[in-house]
């Protein structure tokens, strides 16, 4: 089986030299060691470490860096909109604040769950699209101030913190350029034949298919996806490490 | 060949700290107070509505 439990990983990875050469590192276990309200967070702090002290180098790919942006955004978004209704509560328009007591309702059921609350992306354009209604100058919409005032310059930061603190490098996808880490070179045929075998998202599959191209053998990945499609496909000495 | 960069384990355990200045950001006083403002004028009425809520319209600007 391709699948590896975490609490192995310091057997599996002194099980055999080529799995110290290196491996994937999925979003979702970057995301959770950054965020400590995450549900992995502190088996994610733990699977750094031990890679750390096994001086195992990581790498991502543009995939890997996307999807952790957005998740990011989409913290930032919330945090913002419910510290938003907190300050101004009933002096906001009607509709803002009907919307964001709707999300502050949501956000505390969650929270007396313990669990994460997020927003999907029909939402975030419903509270774009209400934000755009106001016009605040005469060239800026607020959804314009809200994008500079909680965005601006701090997602590509945040990432860069993230490459640097994590050690992370980063995989252009190019075989010229990336010829040491990769066996095969990376085609967009193999990918959509793993969506075609699996089902999987095409991010995803792109994932996968980097793992099976390259000269690592694991990757570690929360997400069932990665899992069920490393499962179905049983590639030979690659595993996912899963929390 | 360059040698590929590792982590720092300290900065792990304090990468959450660090996260957290971005989504735990001081409340945008301008989008805020833009809003306030906004949510003023909505409860207040103007002007020409207060005219005609006292001059309710005649029977001829009804046929009209």
């Amino acid at each position: 089986m391709p699948i590896i439990e975490a609490t192995n990983l310091r057997s599996f990875l002194n099980e055999a030299p080529a799995r110290k050469l290196g491996g994937l590192i999925d979003t979702n276990i970057l995301f959770a060691a950054n965020f400590s309200l995450d549900h992995f967070h502190d088996e994610a702090v733990e699977i750094f470490k031990t890679l750390m002290a096994e001086k195992v180098p990581l790498y991502a790919n543009v995939n890997i860096r996307s999807e952790f942006i957005n998740q990011a955004r989409k913290v930032v978004i919330v945090h913002a909109l419910l510290d938003l209704f907190r300050n101004a509560g009933t002096d906001l328009p009607i509709e803002v604040y009907n919307k964001l007591r709707s999300l502050k309702t949501r956000s505390d059921g969650k929270e007396t769950a313990n669990l994460l609350f997020k927003i999907n992306d029909d939402e975030i354009e419903q509270i774009r699209n209400l934000l755009a209604n106001f016009h605040p100058t005469p060239t800026q919409d607020l959804w314009d101030w809200f994008c500079e005032d909680y965005f601006k310059g701090n997602l590509a930061a945040e990432w860069d913190w993230v490459e640097k603190d994590f050690g992370i490098n980063f995989l252009t996808l190019r075989y010229s350029e990336d010829s040491l880490h990769l066996e095969n070179e990376l085609n967009w045929s193999d990918a959509v034949a793993i969506i075609e075998k699996t089902g999987i998202g095409s991010a995803d599959a792109m994932i996968v298919n980097l793992l099976i191209q390259s000269k690592y053998q694991f990757i570690v990945s929360a997400d069932s996806d990665i899992a069920f499609a490393m499962k179905k496909l049983s590639p030979q000495n690659k595993f996912v490490v899963v929390p | 060949m360059v040698e590929p960069k590792m982590g720092n384990k300290s900065a792990v355990d304090n990468a959450a700290k660090r996260f957290e200045k971005l989504y735990r950001q001081p409340v945008s006083k301008r989008i805020s107070d833009f809003l306030k403002e906004e949510g003023k004028k909505e409860r207040k009425p103007s002007e020409n509505q207060k005219k005609k809520i006292a001059q309710p319209k005649s029977s001829g600007d009804l046929e009209a």
